[in-house]
């Protein structure tokens, strides 16, 4: 569904939910949403939004004209309206709502029900969003492990029967007077008409105060275990496109279990995600103070959802020169269109060649591969080079990069699963990663590679994958470790609480654990009776319980249906995981290797797709996951897709209308070299390799299988030790260190003037001057000299004493150049 | 640090270099551990020459002693002396000859030499010219050039070695890659790293075309390969994690004929003609063969099965004298489409597919008790088992996943002894307790009355004895369904010359015995296999006898890293007369030692120490290593009185003692044969044990 007909969607399902009548009476060109409405029971309030007219295909562009608006009740008795467009319910009756803007009007009738001279509320409903709003239920405050000034509360009031009690019953009741609400420690104290060290968190008086004493008043009413939840959250508009300056009341809806659905707009937290780009009040009041795409976090009771706002960078932009290769391209330039960005126009054939080699097998390409790529005039050479460096080309001997291809990314999985020696032994270590870069080499499909770790069993030492139950030892590692690899989803802070940002429940925290609750090992003798090997095994029992209830949890997928296998439950969660329908596990991949191969994922960080955590260009990650899914998992397929792109292709030499986007692709993003491949690099340009532990000379850093290796120049530049299965742990930032290590530390240095090396093998084969110069800077740059550059090699070789010298001069200038420590 | 504090740190530093110095104080006298065969393989219908490598001199090694049938080994006497008397033999060249007939495969082997019989070296069988490897074949550019077929011998002999041969094949051409490394291990005493080899097929520009690590459960790759070009291509051998060791030999058998992996049914019976279907590599032509099964014993044999080209390579099939039946056709992957069978059976079938579970019936009545026992790893059955009974309910009653034989875990399952708890039909339910399954997944499931029956474990590998001493050999015994008897030992296969005197294992809970072996003072060097065997008489509860009988599994002793007594099990028991060594003699106080309940009695132990020898020895009347107990032949109740002894005996020392104690409710013991050893160690595990005459200790009843 695109964006705008999803605009126009939410607004016409509150309408027809909210009026039994239908659409607004509207005067022309101004809308109010919703057009008709009912408040039903003391204290229920509604968010009107009013907006210039409801243009269809355009909506996101809609001026919101609430914060203008003059509202006005024809009954102030049955409906009170703020200023802000807030209807508060007071008594029972109908009413209108006159909403008066730039010389129009419209009226909305209200209907009040359920409005008792006793009012009633309860804690799930009503008191616990308003402890989760005021900040109360945060572990900074009283929800920290010890609670605040003696009270203590569950962070976010996930156990809201303790809660209850810590209020209402514990410390001899002290804190509610059940007598004299007005008088409960409850509500002193947050209105600061007694001290309260978190400071005035109520207002007195207002419609929170109000719920509180009611509530009181009621004896404090404990939860209910079939209190309804809220399932579902609907924030409006979900975008909005506007200029610098724009306002935006949003307006939140809640759908509970019941099928209930309230307006919980003033009880809904707001977080602005991009200071830079907006702002936004406790009331949902959104302004937009820079150019870009910023959203607003929105969360009540659990659930999460965002408002993109949109503020282009320029009015007019000019694309003609924009001719797409694919729907990457299509995608991106309608972002571009809408954001006034016009991108940097295409790199040049060095800089591509250089480009691609480095992002598709981790390689600098030889000074020859190079000299061959520039002098070559066949057509569309650049999707040929890439088919080649995959492997896909249709002449089988040009397929000569598998091993690399295999191996580079083999690194970056290695990485995620966490492969290491010391967690499996050597043997164990050299098992998965076998089974990995043999997985890259054979191009399996990616969801049968989830499907085999998933489910693995077996030896340890012949089965690779068995050894991911290693790594992560115990359910709960699992279930985390598992849906940060091929979700997404951070769920690790489900395990103590409802998740802050996300959806996600212990219930599903726990759920999700439960399919991994009875793997285990065993010993095997195969190896020898020394050989140490273990089995990997599935147990016929073993449960997981939620800590809050102390029930038996059934193995449930996040967001889906609990389900069981008689012998092994995991099967039926990589049937669920690896499924063609699951978008969120295409959405994760096809997010990494965007981020791997353009240099900043459409969501950031790469692997933390929270709702809550838009993607820059939704579309595009949509069609991407499509494409990858639609394609079989193909890996190969997914970074050719990606690499053929125009996007892809883009120097990275921002120009001036495109210089302040860093998240939407107008330029290529300049990424450091990682340590592996930038060693590597370095190996290759002086043709000195390096001797890793227990390892032949001529490894490369790319094919190391271990995550840690006594060499000071990888740890260094950031190869990580694989204590995380977060991609945060590469560190992708260059650092004074890595600057002075590769200009004054021995490594480089070393390498160039060695005997062996390349230096002293051009100088001794005595090739002419320019050629040697041509070859470093091809061997390095892979582009060659310009005009200037050969001028000022041949000034300072004339005045160099020794002429090696100054070709290991130059080489060391040339390995110190951002050209060369940067893929650009 | 003060001063007292440096002090007491120096002291204590002192004490640990003196008490390492002692533990060093090892034997004068060590029989030979074999190491390595280079090469590791002999080609069927040759004689080839193979450099054995040992720890301990092999000077003067006299004969060499080969399983099965088929091969020979000699040693020429000017090959084993040393050019340096000092310096031990620790290489060796041995000739093997093997017939035409030979049957391929692994053998075990061993030297004797005056200090004793060795431990088993392996050398392989192969129907191909075997190719050595060269020196210098470390990369791509310095590839060896092979020509197939061929069993190409090597080592990955150092750390980082990675080995490379380079071999032309014609396009369309089909190879079967056979490694043998880290099987070749196992049964080495004192190789406390072992290989984990991978194999890699290389284009001839070194890119990958195929990986081979363990194929199916075993520690060894193999694979098939069709090359679809013609060309040169290269074969990598390298241990997975690069590490090396001059001991660890391979061999790689390099062929276009097919690898017979396993067979279905697994399970045959005696002169029967049988219909088997061949599963592995390159059996696609031949995939069934029509076979008279030979006349042979119940168990798992090895056997080249008939083709149409001539033979396979050695398969394992299980020979039963049980009624077979086959799983049928019909769905019996739930317990209410299970097979029926009567007992007892030998069911034949196969995990057929991923997740596959096979279903079996049965009727039993209360009380019955019945064994249900899956062959399938042991007999190379991919198959790693777990089996159930469930009721009709289907209420799992009892699982089992692995067994337990001896000193060692297997991967079959047994379930043994279960009674029934009513009359009713019972499931027996087979899967992959991985949930893999296909053709490499047949299985063979032995369901049977439960019998009383024992098997009998041996301790060690070898006996030595010197002439005019005496030797102790422990035999350990597992009691099977509700067997409790008393087991006489017997020893068969001596040479001239050696006396023994068998004891026997206590009934209830006796649980070791020991045979004293005495060699004549004039005792000749020689060496023999031999055998050892238990035999009882089960009483059954109708008063009525059953014979029962076993033969002994000797047990290779392993050197732990760390200093820990391992076993693996081996064919062979091997008794030998060597030379006199560190210890000419045990003798005693008494032979005859009678306890009272609560009675304690003193043995005065004295060696006789061969001139210069002042090697530490400990005395025992257990087999001890660190805390653990091989073997305790003394009656139950009867302890070594380990706080009233001398038992360590430095130096020059040459008298001690140990002190018996019968625990004041000792059960009454007839008489039980019993031995004082006397330890010499050869290195932190193995150790030369010298052992007294018998003693005969006796419990008398409480009340005399």
């Amino acid at each position: 569904m695109r964006v705008c007909s999803r605009l126009i969607n939410a607004f016409f399902v509150f309408a027809v939910v909210a009026s039994a009548a239908g659409r607004a009476d509207a005067e022309p060109g101004v809308a109010v949403s919703p057009a008709k409405l009912e408040l039903a029971g003391n204290f229920s309030r509604a968010q009107l939004l009013v907006a210039k007219g409801v243009k269809e295909g355009a909506a996101a562009q809609n001026d919101d004209l609430t914060g203008r608006a003059i509202y006005q009740s024809s009954d102030t008795a049955v409906v009170a309206v703020t200023p802000a467009g807030e209807l508060l319910a007071k008594g029972n009756g109908e009413a209108v709502v006159t909403v008066a803007v730039d010389g129009e009007s419209v009226n909305v009738p209200v209907t009040v029900r359920g409005v008792e001279s006793q009012p009633l509320a309860g804690f799930t409903r009503d008191i616990r969003p308003i402890l989760n709003k005021a900040g109360c239920a945060m572990a900074a405050c009283h929800a920290a492990q010890h609670g605040k000034g003696g009270f203590k509360l569950s962070v976010f009031g996930f156990e809201p029967e303790k809660d209850r009690d810590a209020m209402a019953r514990d410390a001899l009741s002290r804190r509610a007077d059940f007598v004299e609400p007005e008088k409960s420690l409850l509500v002193l104290k947050p209105t600061m008409q007694t001290p309260h060290a978190g400071g005035k968190r109520l207002e007195k008086g207002s419609v929170d105060y109000q719920i509180f004493l009611a509530w009181i008043a009621a004896g404090a009413p404990a939860p209910k275990k079939d209190d309804a939840e809220v399932v579902k959250l609907e924030v409006s508009p979900p975008q909005r496109v506007g200029r610098a300056g724009l306002t935006q009341q949003l307006q939140v809806l809640a759908t509970y279990s019941d099928g209930a659905r309230r307006d919980v707009t003033a009880s809904a937290k707001y977080d602005s995600l991009d200071d830079g780009v907006v702002r936004v009040t406790p009331a949902g009041y959104v302004t937009a103070i820079g150019k870009g795409q910023g959203a607003v976090m929105v969360r009540y009771e659990g659930q999460a959802g965002i408002s993109l706002i949109v503020v282009p960078y320029a009015e007019q932009v000019n694309l003609a020169e924009w001719k797409s290769q694919n729907f990457i391209d299509e995608l991106a330039v309608v972002k571009f269109r809408e954001l006034g960005i016009e991108p940097s126009p295409l790199c040049d054939d060095a800089t591509f060649v250089r480009r691609a080699y480095l992002d598709a097998i981790g390689t600098l390409p030889t000074a020859e591969e190079t000299r061959a790529f520039l002098a070559s005039e066949e057509a569309e050479k650049r999707v040929k080079l890439v088919d080649r460096l995959l492997g896909l080309s249709s002449e089988a001997s040009e397929n000569k990069f598998n091993d690399a291809y295999a191996a580079w990314w083999a690194l970056k999985w290695s990485d995620l699963l966490r492969n290491n020696s010391t967690d499996l032994g050597e043997q164990g270590m050299w098992a998965m990663h076998n089974w990995i870069r043999q997985s890259l080499l054979a191009n399996k499909s990616f969801d049968k590679f989830v499907r085999e770790l998933i489910t693995a069993r077996g030896s340890i030492y012949t089965n690779g994958p068995a050894n991911y139950y290693r790594v992560h030892k115990d359910s709960s590692m699992l279930a985390e470790a598992t849906a940060q690899l091929f979700l997404g989803v951070r769920i690790e802070c489900a395990k103590c609480h409802h998740h802050p940002f996300e959806k996600y429940s212990q219930d599903d925290y726990y759920g999700l654990a439960a399919f991994f609750a009875r793997t285990g090992t065993k010993n095997s003798e195969e190896f020898g009776l020394f050989g140490r090997e273990q089995a990997v095994i599935v147990r016929d029992s073993g449960d997981v319980k939620s800590p809050r209830t102390n029930q038996v949890l059934q193995p449930r997928p996040l967001d889906g249906k609990t389900v069981d296998h008689p012998f092994d439950r995991r099967i039926p969660l990589a049937d669920w995981l690896t499924d063609k329908h699951n978008e969120q596990f295409a959405r994760s991949v096809a997010n990494r290797y965007v981020g791997y191969l353009l240099g900043r994922g459409l969501v950031e960080p790469i692997d933390d797709l929270r709702s809550t955590n838009p993607a820059t260009n939704p579309p595009l990650l949509d069609a991407l996951a499509r494409h990858f899914a639609e394609g079989g998992f193909d890996l190969k397929q997914l970074i050719r897709v990606i690499m053929t792109s125009r996007l892809y292709q883009l120097d990275s030499q921002p120009t001036e209308a495109n210089a302040a986007d860093d998240k939407f692709y107008s330029h290529f993003e300049v990424k450091r070299m990682p340590a592996e491949a930038l060693i590597d690099a370095i190996d290759r340009v002086t043709e000195i390799p390096t001797k890793y532990r227990n390892l032949p000379l001529g490894t490369r850093a790319i094919e190391l299988p271990d995550a840690e290796y006594p060499d000071y120049f990888l740890n260094t530049f950031a190869k990580p030790r694989r204590a995380s299965v977060c991609e945060c742990e590469r560190a992708p930032d260059p650092s004074l260190a890595q600057a002075l290590h590769t200009l004054n530390g021995d490594v480089v240095a070393l390498k160039i003037k060695d005997a062996k090396g390349r230096v002293s093998k051009l100088v001794t084969a005595k090739k002419p001057q320019d050629e040697i110069v041509e070859e470093l800077y091809l061997a390095a740059l892979s582009r060659l000299p310009s005009d200037e550059e050969r001028q000022a090699s041949r000034e300072l070789l004339a005045d160099s004493k020794s002429e090696t010298e100054f070709y290991q001069d130059l080489l060391w200038a040339l390995l110190n150049s951002k050209q060369f420590l940067f893929v650009r | 640090m003060n001063t007292c504090q440096k002090s007491f740190g120096l002291v204590i530093a002192a004490t640990l270099i003196e008490i390492c110095s002692d533990q060093l104080l090892l034997a004068q006298t060590a029989y030979p551990m074999l190491m390595s065969t280079k090469p590791v393989a002999v080609q069927v219908g040759t004689t080839a020459e193979a450099v054995v490598g040992s720890r301990y001199s092999l000077a003067g090694a006299y004969q060499v002693l080969v399983s099965g049938q088929g091969v020979k080994g000699e040693v020429e006497a000017r090959e084993a002396k040393s050019e340096d008397a000092k310096k031990p033999l620790e290489k060796l060249k041995v000739k093997f000859a093997v017939a035409k007939d030979a049957q391929p495969g692994v053998r075990d082997f061993r030297i004797a030499t005056p200090t004793g019989v060795s431990t088993v070296g392996q050398v392989v069988v192969v129907l191909d010219p075997v190719i050595a490897e060269a020196a210098g074949n470390d990369t791509v550019e310095k590839a060896q050039e092979i020509t197939l077929p061929a069993a190409v011998c090597g080592a990955i002999e150092k750390n980082e070695d990675v080995d490379y041969f380079r071999f032309h094949v014609n396009a369309g051409e089909v190879l079967t890659f056979r490694c043998r490394c880290a099987r070749l291990e196992d049964r080495i005493h004192d190789l406390q790293t072992h290989a984990d080899p991978i194999m890699t097929l290389r284009r001839a520009d070194g890119s990958t075309l195929a990986l081979a690590e363990n194929r199916h459960y075993l520690a060894d790759p193999s694979l098939a390969s069709r090359f679809d070009q013609t060309g040169d291509y290269l074969l990598e051998v390298r241990d997975i994690r690069y590490q090396g060791n001059q001991y660890w030999e391979y061999c790689l058998e390099i062929s276009g004929r097919p690898l017979v992996e396993t067979v279905y049914p697994l399970t045959v019976a005696a002169k029967q003609t049988e219909s088997l279907e061949l599963v592995g590599e390159l059996v696609g032509n031949e995939p069934v063969t029509r076979w008279p099964v030979p006349t042979l014993t119940p168990g798992i044999h090895a056997f080249e099965l008939p083709l149409v080209s001539g033979v396979t390579n050695p398969v394992s099939v299980v020979v039963s004298d049980l009624p077979l039946v086959r799983e049928t056709d019909a769905a019996n992957d739930l317990v209410l489409g299970a097979q029926l069978v009567a007992v007892p059976s030998g069911i034949n079938g196969r995990i057929d597919r991923e997740a596959d579970v096979d279903c079996f019936v049965f009727e039993a009545k209360k009380g019955e008790a019945l064994s249900v026992e899956v062959v399938a790893r042991r007999a190379q059955s991919a198959l790693d088992a777990t089996i159930r009974i469930i009721d009709e309910k289907g209420k799992q009653l009892v699982l089992n996943d692995d067994l337990r034989l001896g000193k060692r875990n297997h991967a079959d399952s047994w379930i043994e002894n279960w009674a029934a708890p009513a009359d009713g039909k019972y499931v027996i339910e087979i899967r992959d307790v991985h949930l893999r399954g296909g053709a490499m997944y047949p299985y063979f499931i032995k369901l049977t009355r439960s019998e009383p029956y024992f098997e009998l474990y041996l301790d060690s590998d070898k006996t030595l004895v010197t002439p005019g001493g005496s030797a102790a050999l422990f035999v350990r015994i597992e009691r099977k369904n509700g067997f409790t008897g008393e087991v006489q030992l017997a020893v068969d296969g001596l040479p001239s010359g050696i006396m023994a005197s068998c004891g026997k294992i206590l009934a209830d809970k006796g649980q070791d015995g020991c045979i004293v072996l005495a060699a004549d003072a004039d005792a000749n060097l020689q060496v023999a296999n031999i055998r050892i065997t238990g035999t009882a008489v089960n009483k059954t509860a109708a008063s009525s006898e059953q014979n029962l009988a076993a033969v002994a599994t000797s047990y290779q002793e392993i050197y732990l890293p760390g200093g820990g007594r391992g076993h693996w099990p081996v064919a062979t028991h091997t008794l030998a007369v060597a030379d006199p060594a560190d210890i000419r003699g045990v003798s005693l106080s008494t032979y005859d030692v009678t306890l009272k309940p609560g009675e304690s009695k003193k043995i005065e132990i004295t060696i006789d120490r061969s001139p210069g020898i002042n090697v530490n020895v400990t005395l025992d009347m257990l087999m001890r290593h660190l805390n653990t107990t091989y073997a305790n032949t003394l009656p139950p109740g009867v302890t070594v009185n380990d706080k009233d002894a001398k038992s360590l005996l430095s130096g020059n020392a040459s008298e001690g003692y140990l002190t018996l104690t019968a625990a004041k409710d000792a059960p009454p013991c007839e008489e039980q044969q019993c031995v004082v050893v006397a330890h010499v160690a050869l290195n932190f595990v193995m150790k030369w044990t010298y052992a007294s005459r018998p003693v005969t200790v006796r419990v008398l009843p409480k009340d005399n």
